[in-house]
Parts: structure tokens; sequence; C-alpha cells
């Protein structure tokens, strides 16, 4: 467990005026292991970040509940939202940004002009239905302005299951035609890395940035995702498994064998289907979902929402015939 | 006329007789599917698995799932599990990850796949291939 909250954390952070070098040295090393370059690159990775100009990031919102930005805003040792901030250059992401209105437009078309290009980062479903008028920013659609502005990055970055796959919003009936990025903007070019979760493990992210300016791009999964991240199933770096393998399940959450740890299969878990890194990376560097007693709901899957869902009920779908 | 068209058809269906007599090869129904001999068992209740193979054999290319056999050895291909012998479940084409890898032509891999793309087959551990007894 990490020593004291996230609140001494920023006042410890405030008085500093920025993130200290050993701060900064000990994110490089977590990142260079990470990223599955070993420790010993810390070095590297502080240079490649340190020495080029810092990248401009366009961080758009569409259908979303903000959850991703949050998860990211939270991370926590080392403060990946300050060392985020030194690292890039976020010019619009309308929830922290100070400008408002037209003034936050004007920062947008300064960006998306900037000679030296920038990275985009979409987080949310895209309306697609009647012209896309279900979600609009600025007098503009969502999906207009995603693809105005995703179309001239170098990079695009789907942020969480909404932008990869559609995510709640695209779940049946899916009133507002919502898609992911690369379904809805496949006609103007568009061709995404996939960070999907709900909320993703803010490391995914970063880690994905880092590898974007370190070594270029990550290999990708069938479903756009770095392999690197989720290459392998939760089911297969579970601590519980061991419970699955015994055949020893809990039966309810408020059972003894629940208490004990055993394995939640039989209480809906989908991490046999589900391929992240949560058991591994942990969210925050504390817990996830299955440590603190609560199934896997398949997340970082697509359409997980149709396709894994009742969350508290193993699938039922046996072979027909 | 009539003489010549008929001869023509009984000898292409002799023909093709004689090349589905030549070429005819087995395709199981059911294949049971067991842990190499000596390989250690990863869990306590997964029993030997019944695998429909005259239904994948039918919807799917042979060389879909036997990935590695040719044109040559049509006829001859070899079960999984001839090559996918290690019992560690980490190793890349052991026994486990035979059927559990991400993509084709692993089981799982492909099942999840599909499912994703709006297909109905099943996924489920305890439902689709390890049904407890």
């Amino acid at each position: 467990m990490p020593n004291g909250t996230r609140f001494d954390g920023l006042k410890m952070m405030a008085g500093q005026g920025g993130v200290s070098r050993r701060d900064f040295m000990k994110f490089c090393g977590l990142m260079a292991t990470f990223i599955g370059l070993g420790p010993g690159f810390a070095a590297e990775v502080a240079h490649a970040l340190t020495t080029k100009k810092r990248p401009s990031v366009v961080y758009l919102h569409c259908a979303e509940c903000t959850g991703c930005t949050e998860g990211l805003l939270r991370a926590y040792e080392p403060y990946f939202d300050e060392i985020i901030m030194s690292t890039i250059s976020l010019d619009y992401c309308e929830t922290v940004m100070a400008a408002a209105g037209t003034a936050a437009h004007a920062a947008l078309e300064k960006a998306i002009t900037n000679p030296e290009g920038f990275i985009c980062v979409i987080e949310g479903g895209i309306p697609t239905f009647h012209g896309g008028e279900y979600g609009k920013v600025g007098g503009e659609t969502m999906f207009q302005l995603c693809a105005r502005v995703a179309s001239k990055a170098k990079a695009t970055i789907a942020m969480g299951s909404c932008a990869s796959f559609g995510g709640v919003q695209a779940a049946r009936p899916n009133l507002s035609g919502a898609k992911g990025v690369n379904e809805a903007l496949k006609a103007v070019g568009v061709n995404a890395i996939n960070i999907a979760g709900c909320p993703p493990n803010p490391m995914n992210f970063v880690g994905t940035v880092v590898h974007l300016l370190t070594k270029g791009m990550p290999d990708l999964d069938h479903w756009n995702r770095p392999t690197l991240f989720y290459g392998d199933t939760v089911h297969s770096q579970c601590p519980r498994q061991k419970h699955f393998n015994s055949g020893e399940f809990a039966l309810s959450f408020d059972s003894p064998e629940a208490k004990k740890g055993w394995c939640l299969y039989k209480l809906g878990c989908k991490g046999p289907y589900t391929y992240n890194n949560c058991p591994t990376a942990l969210f925050n560097q504390v817990n996830w979902p299955v440590k603190a007693g609560a199934p896997c709901i398949g997340c970082s899957e697509p359409n997980f929402w149709d396709d894994y869902s009742p969350f508290f009920h193993p699938i039922e779908d046996g072979p027909k015939g | 006329m009539l003489r010549n068209m008929l001869l023509f058809v009984s000898l292409t269906a002799m023909l093709i007789f004689a090349v589905t007599t030549v070429l005819a090869y087995e395709v199981p129904d059911k294949v049971l599917i067991e842990r190499p001999k000596g390989n250690q068992k990863l869990n306590s209740w997964v029993a030997p698995v019944s695998f429909p193979h005259g239904f994948h054999a039918i919807r799917l290319a042979c060389r879909d799932c036997h990935h590695k056999e040719t044109d040559k050895t049509l006829g001859k291909y070899v079960p999984c599990r001839q090559c996918h012998t290690d019992d560690d479940p980490t190793a890349e084409s052991g026994f486990y990850r035979a059927w559990h890898s991400p993509g084709p032509p692993s089981c799982l891999g492909c099942h999840t796949q599909m499912r994703s793309e709006g297909g109905k087959n099943p996924v489920g551990c305890t439902t689709a291939c390890h049904k407890p007894k």
C-alpha cells in the first residue's frame, strides 16, 4: 500500500512546483519495465521524453462519462497527471482546461493547425444516427468534430471501451447509433490504437504514449489493442486461478468461501474471456476488481454490455443441438 | 448425340467416383481431446473434452485449425495434441495455450472473436467445453 493519501501527495507536490528529478526517474524506470524494456532502460526513456519537444495532444470528449479522464487524473505514485503535464503539451481537453467557450474553441483550432502535428485522443462513443445530432460541441456534431480533428492527427488513441468499441451507448437498442472511433471514422482514414477498459488502467494509456514516443507503434491485437497490455486473459494472470483449477468456487458474495478468496467464476466472472492486464498492473498500484471481491465484467472486450451480461451470472450458452 | 452425352456423363461420373475413392479419408465426427501421456494435469475437475469435429469440419476449412498442414499431407492430418504437448500453461504452444490463445486457430480465441463480431457461438468455460459431470 502506498503511504499517505493522494491529498497528502498533492500538498507535497504543491510546494515543489513540478515533478522532482527523483520522481521523474522513478516514473521512467517503471515505464521502461512496463513497456517491456526492463528497468535498465530508464535513462533511455528519460532521454526520449526530455529531449524531444513536448508533443501536442488534443483530447476530445464524445458520448462518455469522463470516467477514463478521471481515472487518468487519479493515477497514483508516480503522479501521472503531473508527469503527463510535463511530458506532453495537453492543448485541448474539456475536462481539465481552464479556458471555456470560444476561448477553448480557439485553443482547439490553434492546436490542430500546429505545423508540427498533434496526437488525438478520443474518449467516448461517437453518435452517428441522424447526422450525429445526439451530441454537439460548439454547435458542431461530435461525429464531424472527431472526423475533422482525428483525420489530421499524426496518431489517434481511443481511450476507454466507448471510444474503442462504442461502449454502453452502443449497447442494444443503441438509439443514437453510437460507434467506436475506428468503426465511425474508417472512411476518413483513422486507425486508432484502442486502450479498452471501463475505465482502462491509466498505466496502459501512459505506457502507450511512452511507447509511441520511444519505440514507435506498439504491436496491436485483432481489436487494435496493444498486445503489451492486452495480450493475455485476466484469468491466466488471476491470483485466484488456483481455486478455479481445484474447483473451489464461491456461490454467493456473503458466503465464507467468498471471504476465503475462492474463485468468482460462478458469480459471473468473465476473466477467462477478457484480455487485460488488471491482475498484474493493478489500479493505482493498489487493487483490482477480483482482489476486492468483485468478478471481472469483461469491460475491455467489444460489446461486453450485450455479450457478457448479466454481470453476476456465468455465461449460459451451451452448444446448440 | 444422346448416346454421346450418356457416355460423357457416365465417364465423368466414373472419373469422379475413382478420384473420390482414391482420395477418400475419414473425417471423424467426434474427437476426444485428452492430455498427452505423462502430461501433468492443470486442473482437478476438467475432464477430457468431447470435441464436435464434424460440426466444425463442415463449417470451416480444415487448415483454419490444422494450421501446419499442406496439400501434400491431405488425409494424414495430425491431431493438435501431437505437437502441443507442453504441460506448462504459460508455454506459448503448450497444451493449454493450444485451446486458450487470443485468436484463431485456438478454440477460445476464435469463439470470443466471433462472439464479439455478433456470433452466437458458446464461450462459457463450464457451458461450452468443460461441462461438470
